[in-house]
């Protein structure tokens, strides 16, 4: 298992490498080292190199933050982006852009406080239902919050999306989503022991709820920042833990770290691949993970209902 | 010592208990039985801090149960759940770890010495098992699994809520044997629930009959497991039955 995790870490680098390197070299215009102008330089540092960073630590941040959902809520289908913390995030944002125009910290701290809304309601619905129900909650409460924002943003709000990065909004998120990153690699293991039953937890002195609380609160600050910066992301959060778990493993203080590096370059990969594709036109990368996300989390549920990972 | 002392206990307005006394003998193995409903898990909730006494004393060594630390608690009493669930793939190495979180710290489970571990799987003879997955073995091996787990928790005292429901009648014997030879060799104190009455007149030191929220008759097997004692309490026709091997409850 450690030569294939060297293996999946080497190739997971070389990947990284790749994509950024034609990340920024490729788009509505391309760049070589031959030709270096002013115009080009400006192109580079003011507007792919803080797309690029902000794809990378959001991947990560979303990831890492489906993962924690999934640990906490013991639900493989659980993500964010689907269970309306990411969309309650992005509304209060557009709150924050009425109350406090042009400051952008304030935008942060109304998403988290968004994001923390749709927790409170999903720690209230999991103690009263099973997994499942709870996911359906979550699309319900999704549905809702996605549709106020949409009136309010039909009333002439620009959205935010990761073609919409500026050196700001890359700094905000660099900072916070890595320190939310360096907490999920610090409580990772409580992921391994959210594995078992609650009543075996707490016979071993634990405490289950302390321990879901805690994830969920890493999870729901990571998608928030990560929204109020580059918008709602659904199915990263599923996908990228979900490939790991066949890839590396089920031990959480592995597949953090591989969430971290394998949902930062999908993300990359993804926003890439949407603005290369037909130049200069662009498919965001929301939508494109909509595209492949909806089939993995078919057949993530086919898989479990085939019965081998059956959850209650 | 783990005592009660003059417990209630109510349930949705519903009295279950209404000063209960009882103590578990230390040492040796005290089975719990009764009719369904007769307060069996209830009492063994109120032992183990899964619930809480309306008033009076559970005290574990003198100090009140609920004044101890939840890990210190779980250092010297360990519960084997009659269902146990895992939400994720596991290794039976994993697992059996986790009984050593009372005294390791949140944050790193990799602190236990492997020896310690080692002594656990060959005493219950899974050490070949311990880079399997949990879900891949058989419910008897899942058993001696969550025994494992609870054994890492060096406890003084071993909580087993109904453990041979879902075992056959091989792996029962078998499980009950474990317990009995785990009694004998480090001195365990164990108490359990069953409900097989010839598995409690042969592997107990000590049986408790509830009823009714009343403990009807608590001593050795024999004394507690008797034509009358049964006939009234599960309302069923029985004989007792003595022979060489052992004493038997035949029911008809």
């Amino acid at each position: 298992m450690k030569k294939r995790g060297l293996w999946v870490y080497g190739i997971l680098v070389i990947l990284l490498i790749g994509t950024v390197y034609f990340a920024l070299t490729h788009g509505a215009s391309k760049i070589s080292y031959q030709n270096l102008t002013i115009n080009n330089l400006n192109i580079l540092f003011n507007i792919r190199i803080p797309r690029i960073l902000s794809a990378l630590i959001a991947g990560a941040s979303l990831s890492v933050s489906g993962a924690f959902f999934q640990a906490a809520l013991r639900n493989p289908i659980a993500d964010p982006g689907i269970m309306g913390v990411s969309s309650a995030a992005g509304l209060f944002q557009t709150f924050a852009m009425f109350l406090l125009p042009g400051f952008f910290f304030g935008k942060i701290a109304f998403a988290v406080v968004g994001g923390m809304v749709a927790f409170i309601f999903l720690i209230n619905f999991q103690k009263k239902m099973d997994p499942y129900r709870l996911i359906i909650i979550g699309v319900a409460l999704n549905a809702v919050f996605t549709g106020i924002q949409d009136v309010i943003s039909n009333n002439g709000n620009a959205s935010v999306s990761l073609a919409t990065s500026t050196w700001q909004s890359t700094l905000y998120l660099a900072i916070l989503g890595i320190l939310g990153i360096i907490a999920a690699i610090i409580f990772a293991q409580w992921g391994n022991y959210l594995k078992v039953n609650d009543e075996e937890l707490r016979s071993l002195g634990v405490s289950p709820k302390q321990m879901r609380i805690v994830l969920l609160l890493i999870a729901v600050i990571l998608a928030s920042i990560t929204t109020a910066c580059i918008g709602v992301i659904a199915f990263i959060g599923i996908i990228v833990p979900q490939i790991g778990r066949q890839l590396i493993g089920h031990d959480y203080q592995k597949l953090i770290p591989f969430s971290m590096f394998a949902g930062a370059w999908f993300m990359l990969f993804v926003d890439t691949l949407g603005r290369t594709i037909n130049p200069p036109n662009e498919i965001s990368a929301a939508v494109l993970l909509a595209i492949i996300g909806g089939p993995c989390m078919i057949l993530i549920l086919l898989k479990i209902s085939g019965g081998k990972n059956a959850r209650a | 010592m783990l005592e009660l002392n003059n417990v209630d206990f109510s349930y949705h307005n519903k009295n279950i208990f209404n000063g209960l006394n009882f103590s578990l003998q230390d040492n040796k193995i005290t089975t719990i039985i009764g009719p369904n409903g007769s307060g069996k898990s209830t009492l063994f909730k109120l032992l183990t801090r899964s619930e809480k006494a309306k008033s009076g004393e559970i005290k574990l060594d003198g100090s009140d149960i609920w004044t101890i630390q939840p890990r210190d608690f779980a250092k010297k009493v360990a519960i084997v759940h009659q269902q146990n669930q895992l939400y994720d793939e596991m290794t039976v190495n994993e697992l059996i770890k986790m009984g050593r979180l009372p005294y390791n710290s949140l944050f790193e489970n990799d602190q236990t010495d492997p020896e310690k571990l080692n002594k656990i799987l060959n005493y219950l003879e899974i050490e070949p098992l311990k880079n399997k997955f949990v879900s891949e073995l058989s419910g008897g091996q899942q058993q001696r699994v969550w025994l494992a787990v609870a054994l890492a928790q060096e406890p003084e005292y071993l909580f087993l809520d109904e453990p041979t429901t879902y075992l056959d009648l091989h792996f029962q014997y078998r499980f009950l044997k474990l317990l009995k030879k785990l009694n004998r060799d480090q001195g365990l104190s164990i108490c359990m629930i069953l409900h097989d009455l010839n598995q409690a007149l042969q592997f107990s030191d000590q049986v408790v009959l509830l009823n009714q929220g009343e403990i009807k008759k608590i001593g050795q097997p024999e004394e507690v497991i008797t034509k009358e004692i049964i006939s009234n309490n599960f309302k069923i026709d029985c004989e007792v039955i003595k022979t060489d091997q052992g004493v038997f409850l035949r029911q008809y």
